[in-house]
């Protein structure tokens, strides 16, 4: 092996170790310096967690909850919304449009848009934290799929509809199973912004709607390094579970964006 | 008594009733949203195993915990104010002094409901450090739910003695590079506040409402003498810790040999639970340490007032105060009297086992130096970042 | 739906939100809203520009340059050496790092790379480490070391994927070859032909994150020092202060930002085609 083939595994360890990191915190305590380990591996963190004493599990579920929601409601307006847009004579800048929204720091869309939120009485709720991360969700989602309204879906629509088709047809028969893939990529990245995300939900919820973020922050700012790593696992666990089965996901991904 | 006595019409108009026994009614099965500071493991465990059951069992209150600092308090609800919103997200909060001072400027506490509250009777009013907060008559805007002095806790295998006064400190500090810094923070800011005082001349200068003359004159000496020694501070004085638990990990990890907190007491519980060596010890030098009580405050525009004031209630109750003056739970002192309390309560009170590694309250007592005015923290707050660590 | 109805729907979602914000922050930071506001005054605009917001505004845009010229300079290599071994284990490991959010990454990152960290630690069991404070400082440091890395990790990876199959897609490496056999060597075909066709390639991949890197938060709030700031930490830090006076200043801030983006993303994204985002 030469030394490209050692800057090679050299990379891929360096790409372990910060979930090997957080693996380890989580079965560690008492991790006074300069020791490894207070004396072997403990389970306590995880037994703790598990069997409720402290709210990581709540956060969980409402994570899963909050994400799922806003993946589905943003991948579909994004779907409809793109569809609509593509059919524009200026689709680019009206697409622009979007951008904005997206790009801006989550954290600063929040300071832009608190007041709005109080004065609707949102803030400190489940369903303000919804509607802020798809505020800017959405707008991904639009441009993610306007990429796959190109002119070969265009023309193949176009074709059938002259061959007959009525509109509900070409929908369901032909525009959702080409779209499928996409469909299913555009969710799965949508459900991981939000999954990611602490800046505007923590500035929208008033730290009251206490997601996976939120709680490894505090339990970071606690300065327990231990159960912050157990709520982190609990956060990457899932996407890597994911992951492993079904690496085509982000395998297909790649394709779909170079396409 | 000198709080404030609230004309019980006001208080019907808040959405509190006027007896004692409908408020209890009128709270049970409720929220209540407190907000506090969470930066510390022993407190949030009181918090959650001891206060949020015990409220529920008692009244069916669910106590629901926000993590948040003064800081984050003021600008929440100020927030809340300029969007002219009709309730508060928050119900109660935990305060001290600056955040009383915003508060009450900006009329977002309700008050005065202190001596709505059965409890009030016990508590020790007749100590300066419990009836003002940072100089301020608490005019029943605010319930004492602690006391605390801010101690200095050092490492004695390797201080063996440790500096009393700010020359002692000095050459100490150079003659140790890196062992010693402060915390951009609350405790950091209150260590501060009494070197503030030593510079002014003794409290008696700093005494009384905020001095512009006197700020000027003591700040500039205090920013003099910490950007003479600042080079020698922990990672050669060019970034500060920004909490108090950043503070005891730097400590733990033997990083550096001083740190503090804000509880006198507290040297002994993070000595319990295996976080500092036993070799930890907490002190407080000649030239005093500041002490100060913490306080509970309800929001103006919380709609579960009648709530939040039997959570208070509870949580000044001789139980509750027991319970957390224990070394090992969180070992704050009570603000109680206890030689106001009934028999029982008396004999318990005084059976807390002592501290081992902290010093106890009757020696540094005569150390204890009063709050300046809350502008003074409040400036120090901004002018340590321009004129320490910005330079 | 009809088209219009669509179109409202669009613009409601994506710029009433925006604009509103805007209007608010502007407002604010004029002075003319807001709990302490006595009339227009151009105090706080003139704070931004002459206080430590200009250092601020100056200190992310050097964390940015150097994060985003580290990542290209990875990625760019990964994926040429990658391209050569199209079967390696490298290829798998690429894609953990997608799987975690910034604020876990830069947990990561810190209790690796603190003195008192994993690596300090293992450097003092082996008897290499004597004392924690001859550990370098890696993490909340001036140079943002902690926060450069973090931010190499997290899409170091996602550009190398990418470039990888910009390369497959193009046959660049049929190139390698044919530039073999014309007497070129290896490290002229990737600095004259790898680099550049790939970097044009992805001109808008980069455009976008640069932008999103100007807004970078949960890094540097664990990763960071207390002064400089980037920008995110300062308007955030600025909204919660006791000194109500610097709230405007954190709108003024916001403002400029904001319009900043709207700037960039007029130039550099609206012309160009839509594509290589991820």
């Amino acid at each position: 092996m030469g030394i490209k083939g050692k800057f090679i595994n050299t990379t891929s360890i360096i790409l372990l170790l910060p979930i090997f990191g957080i693996m380890y915190l989580s079965f560690v305590s008492q991790w006074n310096y300069p020791r490894l380990f207070r004396d072997v591996w403990t389970g306590v963190n995880w037994v703790s967690t598990l069997s409720g004493q402290n709210n990581i599990m709540k956060s969980l579920g409402l994570s899963l909850f909050i994400s799922s929601f806003v993946a589905l409601t943003t991948t579909s307006t994004g779907f409809v919304l793109s569809r609509q847009l593509s059919q524009l004579k200026k689709a680019n800048v009206w697409l622009s449009l979007s951008y904005f929204p997206y790009l801006i720091a989550p954290v600063v869309l929040g300071v832009m848009l608190q007041f709005y939120f109080i004065k609707f009485g949102l803030n400190g709720s489940v369903v303000g934290v919804l509607l802020a991360q798809m505020l800017f969700i959405t707008p991904y989602s639009t441009i993610f799929f306007s990429a796959f309204w190109n002119k070969t879906i265009h023309d193949t629509v176009f074709q059938a509809h002259s061959l007959g088709a009525s509109g509900r047809q070409v929908y369901w028969q032909i525009v959702l199973p080409l779209a499928k893939p996409w469909i299913f990529i555009g969710m799965f990245q949508c459900f991981l912004i939000s999954w990611f995300e602490y800046g505007i939900t923590q500035l929208i919820g008033v730290g009251k709607v206490a997601t996976l973020t939120i709680t490894t922050m505090q339990w970071v700012k606690e300065a327990n390094p231990h159960l912050a790593a157990v709520s982190a696992c609990l956060m990457v666990v899932p996407t890597l579970i994911l992951l492993l089965i079904n690496q085509r996901i982000f395998l297909k991904q790649k394709d779909l964006e170079t396409a | 008594m000198a709080i404030g006595c609230g004309s019980n019409k006001t208080s019907e108009k808040q959405g509190v009733p006027n007896n004692w026994p409908e408020i209890e009614q009128k709270a049970s099965n409720q929220t209540v949203t407190m907000m506090m500071w969470q930066g510390d493991p022993l407190i949030n465990t009181y918090m959650k195993n001891f206060v949020v059951p015990t409220v529920k069992d008692k009244y069916g209150i669910d106590l629901e915990i926000v993590p948040g600092q003064g800081n984050q308090i003021v600008s929440t609800l100020i927030s809340e104010q300029e969007a002219g919103a009709k309730t508060s997200q928050l119900d109660m909060m935990w305060i001290n002094g600056e955040t009383f001072y915003q508060l009450r400027k900006i009329k977002a506490l309700h008050g005065p409901f202190v001596d709505r509250i059965p409890n009030n009777k016990y508590i020790n009013w007749d100590s300066p450090f419990i009836r003002f907060d940072f100089q301020q008559e608490v005019d029943g805007y605010e319930c004492p739910w602690g006391n605390v002095q801010l101690a200095i806790i050092y490492n004695s295998e390797y201080v063996e003695n440790p500096p009393e006064t700010l020359q002692e400190l000095e050459n100490w500090v150079k003659s140790n590079p890196g062992k010693f810094t402060i915390g951009n923070d609350f405790t950091g800011m209150t260590l501060l506040k009494s070197w503030l005082t030593f510079f002014a001349g003794g409290p008696e200068k700093i005494k009384g409402e905020f001095n512009e003359e006197v700020y000027r004159q003591s700040s500039e000496k205090l920013w003099a003498y910490i950007n003479r020694i600042k080079p020698y501070f922990w990672n050669g004085g060019e970034t500060f810790p920004s909490s108090v638990a950043q503070m005891h990990q730097l400590f733990a990890n033997g990083e550096i040999w001083f740190t503090m907190s804000n509880n006198d007491s507290e040297v002994d519980n993070k000595i319990n639970q295996g976080l500092f060596s036993e070799n930890s010890r907490a002190y407080v030098p000649t030239y005093g340490a500041i002490q100060n009580s913490h306080y509970l405050g309800i929001a103006a525009k919380s709609d579960n007032k009648a709530a939040a004031m039997v959570v208070i209630n509870y949580m000044i109750s001789p139980e509750a105060q027991y319970q957390k003056m224990k070394p090992d739970v969180w070992g704050d002192h009570t603000i109680l009297d206890i030689d106001r309390l009934p028999q029982e309560w008396k004999v318990k009170f005084n059976e807390i086992p002592g501290r081992q590694y902290a010093p106890q309250r009757s020696e540094i007592q005569e150390n204890a130096l009063m709050e300046p005015a809350p502008e003074y923290m409040i400036r120090l707050f901004s002018d340590f970042r321009t004129e320490v660590m910005e330079k | 739906m009809s088209k219009k109805i669509t179109l409202v729907l669009y613009i409601v979602i994506t710029s009433a939100p925006i604009l509103a914000g805007l209007i608010y922050a502007l407002l604010y930071s004029f002075g003319l809203i807001g709990i302490l506001s006595k009339g227009f005054t151009l105090r706080y605009w003139k704070t931004l520009f002459s206080s430590d917001a200009a250092l601020c505004m100056g200190y992310t845009l050097l964390l940015t340059m150097a994060s985003i010229i580290l990542i290209l300079a990875i990625s760019l290599i990964l994926s040429y050496q990658l391209s050569k071994r199209p079967k390696s284990f490298l290829h798998k490991v690429l894609f953990i790092p997608l799987t975690m959010p910034p604020l876990i990454m830069a947990f990561a990152v810190f209790y690796w790379m603190s003195p008192g960290g994993i690596i300090s630690r293992f450097l003092n069991q082996l008897g290499i480490l004597e004392e924690i404070e001859s550990f370098p400082r890696l993490v909340n440091d001036f140079w943002g070391v902690g926060i450069i890395i973090t931010h190499v990790l997290l899409i170091a990876p996602l550009f190398t994927l990418l470039f990888t199959n910009q390369v497959k897609k193009e046959k660049l490496m049929d190139m390698a070859d044919i530039s073999y056999t014309l007497g070129g060597d290896a490290t002229q075909f990737f600095r004259k032909i790898f680099i550049p066709v790939v970097l044009k390639r992805s001109k808008h991949l980069i455009v976008l994150y640069t932008i999103f890197l100007m807004g970078t938060y949960e890094a540097p709030l664990l990763l960071g020092r207390s002064t400089p700031r980037v920008l995110t930490i300062f308007i955030t830090e600025k909204l919660s202060r006791y000194n109500l006076d610097d709230i405007p200043v954190a709108y003024a801030l916001t403002s400029f930002y904001s319009v900043a983006i709207m700037i960039t993303v007029q130039i550099f994204l609206t012309r160009s085609k839509n594509r290589s985002w991820a």
